[in-house]
């Protein structure tokens, strides 16, 4: 009833911040300085090749027609070819595009999951040394850059103990030469781990510093203290009480950090060659493939505009408070 | 029979700092069976630490120095006869809360949780306590429903979309949901409008005729305090300066302190007075006056009552009196 | 109005000085935020005292030869090199001194920047809430939100090379102001209906008076909570950005150490290269953090209101 006009609003009002997101791009690469097409120009083109090219390109038209003409690309999917791989950027996109939502939904859900759990655990047993250990330790890593924290774990667990590849989604061998359906799974869970962690750690640490804050905020309220007079058992009141009402702000702290744990995500698949879209942004980037690195940036803005409504539903459904009008 | 005895209690609040404000400065009182005692005094006076400390549910820095409270119901918790609740262990002090002694809180707005229906917030303490099924908690809230007049559709609801009034009747469904034997109402209508109030009023006293409960009502109305009261105690900087019955209250009040309160009731029937306050303010319960703590705001205050603190002792049956000038 | 402040400020500081030293997590940020403070302002006079080629970018040692285990003039830390060198034969202390500098820069002056235009737009959109002002700023920050800086960033560079620090530091605040600026709106939402306000309005004082002589006293102290976040992060994303390679080459952060370590494949042959850099970051952003926390209990609007 309500919740799906809710829902309905809210994905239309992901499709106009999708619009805008795009035409924002579209006007900021056309004022800065720089040539796209500098990789496929040679200087030595005589000037009417030049043109010739600019006009495939459409980049001799007005600033309107052009951005006409992008939308019309957009609403059809034509992203463009790429310049590295010869093939339509949708093409590439569409390989990379799986593999990246393998490692960043399992991350964002554990990093929610098990960060509320545990910071709904430390913060009641408050003055602990559990307590302020596990604050510290939680601070530190939350501070962590990504990039680190993953070198560092293939450091002692890839490198030197060798429990783990150092780097790619599988196995090239293993899968070339045959493997059943299991081997491959096995396989592909077995270079997902490290990345996982990598990518879940800093998110998980930050929901749990965030809940055990908002939990010792939540306790002092009014409603946890007539709970507890009621002589209700210690877990209910924990988890029923001051945990449900925890929860929210950190939700909403989620939405706003999924921005991050996006940029989080692109370091962690370079890191580790995950063959995500992360990872083709940085190789198209560095290899001035201007269309390919484009619409990567476009499949993690859309990747963000969805995780974000997704988290938006979650919070109308754990608060009862929220109208849906 | 006394349902409840307070003897010498003792709790003091820590601060930040070291430093003590002491609350409850020795206080005894008791509650007889089927009656209500009513505790009344100014805002800060200590009376709200009152409930807190009988069900023990203090926050983190109230210290119980001294004392005993005896309740007569034992059997909650496996023992005959007496017991005293201040040296209860925990978990038989669990088993208590709420079938023992249930409480009415103030600013019940705040007092049910925001997430959960409030039906289930009901339903949750009888089927915890008493152990029943769904159905018989379903069963009996209707019939709570009843008593508190709220129509038992409204029980769907969340807490937000009850008003003030409706929030506090759900608060003292409640609180009788588990029969306990005594309950403690602390300023139970304090933040509704006038005419709420004595709707609400009213229903208690119904409810307690009805199911011949006891009550210790507290407040700073002494009008409320002594309309459904049957026995008044007046708190004062954490101490009792007076106690007696509801009539000889009114009629034979002693201690300037009850005087001066009684004379800032505007009264309805008899001559028209002008009214009167007392001078002055509250003493800091961290550093309360030497002696008599009412002596900087009394109208008789003598020399003794600057350097001693008066006994609190019977002058007539059932009225008891801490002060020099009686 | 800047006199209020002051006093505001002198008054807030000693009032509240005594919990913030009892505060252990906020004094452990203050000491090691001195320590990197020292390292920072040392790090020039460290390289007057050991000569030229101790400079972080441009000097060598050049009396060093190669070290068989890493191929390169990296060498673990000894007497002359507390920290090492790097692959060229660079003194990696001093480079490390030279990064905590930058951290700072970089850290503090986003963070102002952020937390300047948080302020002024939660100022107007809180005040002027319910109107189009507001929606407009809301809707805004709502959009940014959605764009993921990093991806965006980098596919910048795409276009136009390397970024100057300069310019990563504009459009770094351009994309940190709008978490200042919810929580800025909410706290002027709420303090646009105190009486204080309404009679100041009574007495014929205009909006733009009633804002930044009433309201903003009030709020400026969130503001610098809300700063003190945005620094680590500040710090963390440079450090991101120059590892995968895209940030000012000029610069050497230590973001920038860690991008040429791994460039030179000394990540796992040269930790003394690669571990400090990593733990300046965390160490750093982990310092600013504690101590935004305390101030946290100072500054939160909902706690004191329980005093």
């Amino acid at each position: 009833m309500g919740m799906t006009k809710y829902l309905f609003r809210r994905v239309i009002e992901g499709v106009i911040t999708l619009f805008i997101v795009i035409t924002i791009t579209f006007f900021l690469f056309r004022i800065m300085p720089g040539d796209p097409l500098s990789t496929i120009m040679d200087p030595k083109m005589t000037p009417e090749v030049k043109a010739a090219i600019r006009h495939s390109y459409g980049l001799d038209k007005s600033i309107l027609v052009q951005y006409g003409l992008y939308i019309k690309n957009m609403l059809t999917l034509n992203l463009g070819d790429s310049f590295y791989y010869s093939r339509p950027v949708t093409e590439v996109l569409a390989r990379r595009i799986p593999n990246t939502l393998l490692l960043f939904t399992p991350a964002t859900v554990l990093a929610a999951v098990l960060g509320i759990m545990l910071g709904r655990i430390i913060a009641w047993r408050r003055n602990s040394k559990l307590e302020y250990s596990l604050t510290l330790v939680g601070l530190f890593f939350y501070m962590m850059p990504f990039f680190f924290f993953g070198l560092i774990l293939i450091y002692v667990f890839a490198f030197k103990l060798g429990l783990f590849p150092t780097s790619g989604m599988i196995d090239y061998e293993l899968w070339t030469f045959g493997a059943t359906a299991s081997e491959k799974i096995i396989d592909i869970l077995h270079h997902l781990i490290l990345p996982l962690i990598t990518l879940t750690m800093a998110s998980f640490c930050g929901m749990m510093l965030l809940m055990r804050t908002s939990m010792v905020e939540t306790l002092r309220e009014d409603y946890v203290e007539a709970a507890r007079a009621r002589g209700l058992p210690d877990k209910v009141v924990r988890n029923r009480y001051a945990a449900r009402n925890a929860e929210l702000p950190v939700v909403t702290a989620l939405i706003l950090s999924i921005s991050l744990s996006i940029g989080g995500g692109v370091i962690t698949e370079t890191i580790f060659s995950w063959p995500g879209v992360g990872w083709e942004l940085f190789t198209a980037t560095v290899g001035r493939d201007y269309p390919l690195a484009q619409g990567c940036f476009f499949i993690l803005a859309l990747i963000t505009i969805v995780a974000v409504i997704v988290i938006d539903i979650a919070y109308a459904y754990l608060d009862p408070r929220i109208s849906y009008d | 029979m006394n349902v409840l005895e307070v003897n010498n209690l003792v709790m003091h609040y820590k601060l930040f700092g070291g430093k003590r404000v002491k609350a409850v400065d020795g206080i005894s009182f008791s509650v007889e069976e089927g009656k209500t005692t009513g505790i009344v005094g100014e805002s800060g006076c200590g009376k709200s630490s009152i409930a807190g400390t009988i069900l023990r549910t203090l926050p983190d820095n109230g210290e119980i120095k001294e004392g005993n409270i005896n309740f007569r119901y034992g059997e909650i918790v496996g023992k005959n006869g007496r017991i005293d609740l201040l040296t209860l262990p925990e978990k038989d002090m669990k088993k208590i809360r709420w079938k023992g002694i249930s409480m009415i809180f103030q600013g019940a707005m705040n007092s049910l949780n925001p997430v959960h229906r409030v039906g289930d917030q009901l339903t949750e303490i009888m089927r915890y306590k008493d152990k029943l099924s769904k159905e018989e908690a379903e069963k009996k809230l209707d019939k709570l429903c009843e008593m508190v007049h709220i129509k038992p559709g409204r029980m769907e609801d969340y807490p937000h979309q009850f008003s003030g009034g409706m929030k506090q009747r759900a608060i003292i469904a409640m609180a009788l949901s588990t029969d306990p034997r005594l309950i403690i109402a602390d300023e139970p209508t304090t933040a509704l409008d006038l005419i709420t109030q004595d709707r609400i009023l009213d229903e208690m006293k119904e409810i307690q005729k009805k199911l011949g409960m006891s009550m210790i009502f507290i407040s700073h109305d002494l009008s409320m305090v002594s309309e459904i009261s049957d026995h008044v105690v007046v708190m004062y900087a954490g101490k009792i300066v007076e106690s007696c019955n509801k009539r000889g209250l009114f009629k034979e009040s002693l201690h300037p302190y009850t005087q001066g309160l009684i004379k800032s009731c505007p009264r309805i029937r008899g001559e028209k007075r002008k009214l009167s306050g007392i001078p002055g303010e509250p003493p800091n319960l961290a550093s309360p006056p030497e002696g008599c703590r009412f002596h900087p705001r009394c109208p008789v205050a003598m020399g003794k009552c600057r350097e001693k603190e008066p006994k609190y002792r019977e002058v007539e049956k059932g009225h008891l009196v801490a002060c020099w000038a009686v | 109005m800047i006199k209020d402040l002051i006093s505001e400020f002198k008054e807030l500081w000693k009032e509240n000085w005594p919990r913030f030293k009892a505060s252990k997590f906020g004094s452990i940020g203050v000491i090691i935020l001195f320590m990197f403070l020292f390292l920072a302002i040392f790090g020039p006079i460290y390289v007057g005292i050991m000569g030229p080629s101790y400079s972080p970018v441009s000097g060598m040692d050049l009396s060093l030869e190669i070290n068989p285990e890493t191929n390169s003039y990296a060498w673990p830390p000894s007497w002359d090199h507390p920290m090492g060198t790097d692959s060229k034969g660079s003194d990696v202390f001093s480079q490390f001194l030279n990064g905590s500098y930058l951290a700072f820069v970089i850290g503090i002056s986003i963070a102002i920047g952020a937390a300047i235009f948080g302020t002024i737009f939660g100022l107007i959109s809180g005040y002027w809430g319910g109107t189009w002002k507001d929606s407009l700023i809301m809707r805004t920050v709502d959009v940014l939100f959605c764009i993921p800086f990093l991806p965006l960033l980098i596919v910048i560079s795409a276009v136009i090379g390397a970024l100057k620090l300069s310019v990563f530091i504009v459009i770094m605040i351009f994309f940190s102001w709008m978490g200042v600026c919810r929580v800025i709106r909410a706290q002027t939402l709420s303090l646009r209906t105190r009486p204080y306000v309404d009679s100041a309005r009574v007495t014929g004082a205009s909006n733009f008076r009633i804002i930044f002589r009433h309201i903003a006293p009030n709020v400026i102290p969130l503001s610098f909570f809300e700063l003190s976040m945005i620094v680590g992060g500040a710090i963390i994303m440079e450090s991101s950005l120059s590892f995968l390679g895209f940030g000012d080459p000029t610069q050497m952060s230590w973001g920038m150490m860690m991008n040429f370590c791994r460039a030179q494949s000394h990540m796992f042959k040269a930790l003394w290269w690669f571990l400090p850099p990593g733990l300046g970051i965390t160490l750093i952003a982990t310092a600013f953090y504690l101590i935004g926390r305390s101030l946290d209990e100072i500054v939160n609007p909902r706690l004191r209101e329980r005093k």
